[in-house]
């Protein structure tokens, strides 16, 4: 049992599996802060009216539309299927992903998989003078990570279920404050999370906690402070409490800096994380994120203590409208096994249109040990994520 | 007598206003290609009515502008050099030959030259913007030195302002864009982090049974390179010295063998190339390295090591981009016949 459960929390995120939508490289198209086209103001989930016109006119592409089309009907077109037929203060969103995995290409234990990670539908409502109430639920399939699949905690989770629900309320532009259950600020969210940011953090995609999240926007400095007591859908024993927060600042107009804390425990594991982390424009379309961070995890039982170290360089390049190259690089190291890893990352990421997303990246992971040796890894992975 | 010499006038006069209301009639027929879009007409009417035609400055106006809409540059410049002169000869020589920044009114108010030397200009000027590698050297120059003679002449004329820029930055962005394609040479250096994994066999001295082994490299290196670099592409050559520690252990059946730390050392030298295409500020490109490694493994009593060194060949994917003068840059390739990727991360500088 102890075994299941340390292997729970050591790999608590299984490779491959659940969704994943945040693009915090898009401020390489000025965009420095999330709540600019999402209702989450640290971003994922659904995007509000003006992230859609976003994602239909300056990210996607133009290639399937007549060359003069005019963007105000493409922007239009970006809008829920049902928008006439639906108030104005209700904004519905459906997500879709789904992806082809291939496991250590060219090894004898390869593997070819299609995983539906993602069907989610969701609501939002906003209402007051200026929408400065929101309420957004989220329910839909989520597979169960595939090394939670016949263990106690896997079997206590529900096919169907809910990532994401909250009330918001912004008494005013700069502040908001939100409830229910959601993602833990800290970091950069990138849209990977089998990333060792994300992995090595504990914040993947099953790992909202009901909580309160407190949220400042002002023209150069953006923060979040949340404390949370653990998804309460889940079993007591793994639901983890705490408080995280993050910080960036704007400087030099297109670059942000930004720290985070996180510390959380649950019946089996503490541990607290500290990371910094940069994103700059490099130029109209093209980014650049650096984060940093530690992790020191302490289990509950008395076992060794550990300290786990990463980093995270991902370029973003937009080669045409619509057409980005990724390029990412990450170190993991765990303190226990005397070892680390490199993962290189290539990848290409296609917006035909609005409301479709193709990507392709390929993985090149090392180990590096003083104690043994073992060949590289590849992992190919294309994925389709469709909205509506 | 009296009679004859004056019937002889008033046909040489009545053959004139025929033939005055003929090239009035073809002028009026050029104005009407213009008007239709049809310049290719405007030539033609010229050419079967050259001998009359070419001593009227309102037609060679239109051959002009038909020549300017089709494109045809030289032609329309040697036409308005002959409205300059001869039919301005006076004038246009009067102002050559003044010394004054603004001439005297009287020496263009009563002619076009304004208007001709500013077409002059701009025409020169468009001829120039649009030479490329194939147009000789001498001509580019000449239609550059034509631009800027008729910039100073409009200049003695009292032009308008937005006329003269016009034709200054047509030539100066013709000047930029070739000063960006041209490629400058520049030297960099360059600092990795790098990683590599080689094949190296353990050979039983006994039996001659080769056990494969694989070893995994990280170190560091540092590098010089040579760059011709232009607005669009980015050639070089470089050289790099790479230092790494290795772990180097048995993957298959075979004597159990496992070291760690050892030195490895490789010279790593190869041409490459990046494109600007997305911005000039990132780049996208290839690397063709040739290497040679050297690794300070041991060998077990009884066991030799075979290929301690190396020479090797292959590519590497690069992306670089600046930052606040730098570039960072990574690289993923495979240098053959090593069994895995070889990547590096790191910074160039270039001086």
């Amino acid at each position: 049992m102890n075994k299941t459960l340390y292997i729970y929390f050591l790999i608590i995120i299984p490779l491959f599996s659940g969704k994943a939508y945040a693009y915090p490289h898009f401020i390489g198209h000025g965009y420095n802060s999330c709540i600019t086209c999402h209702y989450n103001p640290f971003g994922n989930g659904p995007i509000n009216d003006y992230g859609r016109s976003v994602s239909g006119t300056a990210i996607a592409g133009r290639d399937f539309y007549d060359e003069n089309k005019p963007e105000e009907l493409i922007a239009n077109e970006t809008a829920f299927f049902l928008k006439d037929y639906i108030s104005k203060s209700l904004k519905p969103f459906i997500g879709y992903r789904g992806m082809f995995y291939k496991s250590n290409l060219g090894q004898d234990g390869s593997k070819v998989e299609f995983i539906n990670m993602q069907l989610d539908g969701n609501l939002v409502a906003k209402f007051g003078s200026k929408d400065q109430y929101i309420m957004s639920g989220t329910f839909g399939y989520a597979p169960i990570p595939r090394s939670l699949k016949n263990t106690p905690a896997g079997d206590a989770m529900k096919e169907y279920r809910s990532r994401e629900h909250y009330l918001g309320i912004r008494p005013s532009p700069n502040w908001g404050v939100y409830f229910g259950l959601m993602d833990k600020p800290f970091g950069i969210r990138v849209a990977e999370h089998t990333s060792y940011s994300r992995i090595s953090t504990q914040l993947t995609m099953d790992d909202q906690a009901h909580g309160a999240l407190l949220h400042y926007s002002g023209t150069s400095l953006e923060l979040g402070l949340n404390a949370f007591i653990g998804n309460l859908a889940s079993k007591s024993d793994v639901q983890t409490k705490g408080f995280a927060g993050t910080f960036e600042q704007t400087v030099f107009e297109k670059n942000r800096i930004g720290a985070s804390i996180l510390s959380q425990k649950n019946t089996y594991l503490k541990s607290t994380a500290l990371a910094i982390h940069t994103r700059s424009q490099i130029t109209y379309g093209t980014s650049v994120l650096f984060e940093l961070g530690q992790v020191n995890k302490t289990p509950v039982n008395g076992t060794t203590p550990r300290k786990e170290n990463y980093a995270l360089l991902q370029n973003h390049i937009k080669t045409k409208r619509g057409l980005y190259f990724l390029n990412s690089m990450e170190y993991f190291k765990n303190s226990l096994d005397n070892s680390y890893k490199v993962r290189f990352g290539p990848g290409l990421q296609y917006y035909p249109f609005s409301k479709l997303e193709l990507r392709a990246d390929v993985y090149n992971t090392r180990n590096f040990s003083r104690d043994s040796n073992s060949a590289d890894r590849w992992d190919l992975l294309m994925q389709l994520h469709a909205w509506f | 007598m009296k009679k004859l010499i004056f019937l002889n006038l008033f046909f040489l006069s009545l053959s004139s206003v025929i033939l005055a209301a003929d090239t009035n009639t073809n002028i009026k027929k050029m104005q009407l290609a213009l008007d239709k879009n049809n310049p290719e007409s405007v030539e033609e009417i010229y050419d079967n009515n050259e001998e009359d035609l070419s001593k009227n400055w309102m037609a060679l106006e239109r051959l002009a502008l038909s020549f300017e809409r089709r494109n045809k540059f030289k032609e329309a410049v040697n036409v308005y050099r002959k409205l300059v002169s001869p039919f301005n000869l006076a004038a246009h020589k009067a102002i050559i030959d003044s010394n004054a920044q603004k001439v005297p009114e009287n020496l263009y108010s009563g002619n076009k030259l304004p208007y001709y030397y500013y077409k002059l200009a701009f025409l020169n000027a468009q001829l120039f913007a649009t030479s490329h590698k194939f147009v000789p050297e001498t001509e580019r120059t000449k239609f550059k030195k034509n631009a800027e003679g008729y910039l100073l002449l409009l200049k003695k004329v009292n032009a308008d302002e937005n006329d003269l820029k016009l034709v200054n930055d047509l030539i100066l962005e013709k000047i930029k864009v070739e000063d960006q394609m041209a490629y400058k040479k520049s030297w960099y250096v360059l600092f990795d982090f790098i990683s590599w994994q080689d094949r190296v066999y353990l050979v039983d001295n006994v039996t001659g049974t080769k056990s494969p082994l694989l070893s995994t490299a990280i170190g560091s290196s540092i590098g010089l390179g040579k760059k011709w670099s232009n607005a669009k592409y980015e050639f070089n050559i470089e050289g790099m010295y790479s230092m790494a520690t290795s772990t180097i252990s048995n993957i298959a059946d075979g004597p159990t063998y496992q070291q760690s730390s050892v030195p490895v050392k490789s010279i790593i030298l190869g041409p490459g190339m990046y494109y600007k295409a997305f911005s000039d500020k990132v780049f996208v490109g290839l690397q063709l390295p040739v290497s040679i490694r050297t690794g300070s493994w041991l060998a077990p009593d009884g066991y030799s090591l075979q290929d301690l060194k190396q020479t090797g060949a292959g590519y590497f994917f690069q992306v670089k981009f600046a930052v606040s003068g730098i570039f960072i840059q990574t690289r993923l390739g495979k240098i053959f016949p090593n069994p895995a990727s070889h990547w590096s991360i790191g910074a160039l500088y270039d001086f």
